[in-house]
């Protein structure tokens, strides 16, 4: 049952720091997916400010839910998070159907669909199991250890970045022959 | 030494993830090289154009796109939700201003609802005619399989050119695709001998 509860925390971090290292990398994009949110009177700056704090918030909550385990505040904080996901795609799904979310930058070519939302209530699902109270000597890491999953946190969200702007510089070349 | 089980996870979970980074990355660029094959995305050239019917945005009135009128003609399939499409309404504009449009029918054919172009300022600030595609067979019929596709078509309807575009540069290679008379293929799939006997 450990074991399930920490799987699920790490899968998630892991997922927020591809998911926030993919958007940077499509920072303009997401913020025009961000717009679509928005009402007309909110101008592309604005757009860009939010994008900017969630694409933050992403890489900080998976950097802080990978690397401190024992704070029980990031795991509650995750959940927040996923829940916003799910009002999000719900949104989307009713009204920008179809359309790229940007969920993962160039990553994907995910969109507001169903099976957004169904993958939406399965991050939530596995953000509820990350809860659970887990036994300190479970999750007890060291100095050391801990700046070991710092530099695999850093790694894993450059190599989101960099594959997703080497996808979107590939698209460019490819439009310009 | 005896790593506890949280780490034990977590180094999997971390291989896990870059595993799964290099397969989302091979699969995008399968789909991004797999764009480039010929004809799949709009029209070959040395085609004929077709007719197809569209709602004018600005006054909602029923339109009618009939190639080989005599008048040269550049559709754009954009969308005001695609990046690459504001840059090649942004570009179709200068052209516009600059007068390199003249003498030109063109058209923003969008699929998406009217409402969504008040989120995009390329599309907001364009003086240009913007028509809403009714049904499906325009889109299949010029192959759009994705947006932006512009669509050069010469004073006969013949298809001169098509393609991705976002660059007043490439916006004027199929401005200049317009003038050039395109004759349409009579035989398109006979061998070359049989067509060298037809002409005698």
């Amino acid at each position: 049952m450990e074991a399930s509860a920490i799987a699920a925390k790490l899968i998630l971090a892991v997922t927020l720091l591809v998911a926030g290292g993919a958007k940077l990398a499509s920072l303009s994009s997401f913020s025009a997916t961000v717009r679509m949110f928005l009402p007309n009177r909110f101008r592309l700056p604005i757009a860009r400010a939010i994008s900017i704090s969630v694409i933050l918030g992403e890489l900080i909550l998976g950097t802080m839910s990978l690397t401190l385990p024992s704070v029980p505040l990031i795991n509650q904080l995750v959940l927040v998070l996923c829940a916003a996901f799910i009002v999000i795609s719900s949104i989307g799904y009713a009204i920008f159907r179809g359309r790229s979310c940007q969920c993962f930058g160039g990553l994907s070519q995910r969109k507001f669909d169903f099976l957004g939302v169904a993958r939406s209530v399965l991050l939530l699902a596995m953000s509820v199991i990350a809860l659970q109270h887990l036994n300190p000597g479970t999750i007890q890491v060291q100095l050391s250890s801990t700046l070991l999953l710092l530099a695999g946190a850093a790694l894993l969200g450059a190599s989101a970045f960099i594959a997703a702007r080497a996808i979107e510089a590939s698209a460019r070349n490819l439009r310009r022959g | 030494m005896e790593i506890s089980l949280y780490l034990a996870v977590a180094q999997w979970t971390l291989l896990f993830g870059f595993a799964f980074l290099v397969i989302m990355l091979y699969r995008q660029l399968g789909h991004v090289f797999g764009a480039k094959a010929p004809f799949k995305h709009g029209p070959p050239a040395g085609t004929r154009a077709e007719s197809f019917e569209y709602k004018r945005v600005s006054d909602h009135t029923l339109q009618y796109v009939a190639p080989g009128g005599g008048q040269p003609a550049l559709l754009a399939f954009v969308n005001p939700t695609c990046q690459a499409c504001e840059e090649l309404v942004r570009a179709l504009s200068a052209a516009h201003k600059s007068g390199d449009l003249k003498d030109l029918r063109v058209l923003l054919l969008i699929s998406e609802p009217a409402t969504y172009l008040q989120i995009s300022d390329a599309f907001r600030a364009t003086d240009l005619e913007i028509g809403q595609i009714l049904s499906k067979a325009p889109l299949n019929s010029y192959k759009v399989t994705a947006t932006p596709l512009v669509i050069a078509i010469d004073a006969g309807g013949v298809i001169g050119a098509s393609g991705a575009a976002t660059e007043l540069a490439e916006v004027r290679g199929f401005i200049r695709a317009c003038f050039v008379p395109h004759h349409e293929p009579h035989f398109p799939d006979l061998p070359v001998v049989q067509k060298a006997d037809a002409a005698h």
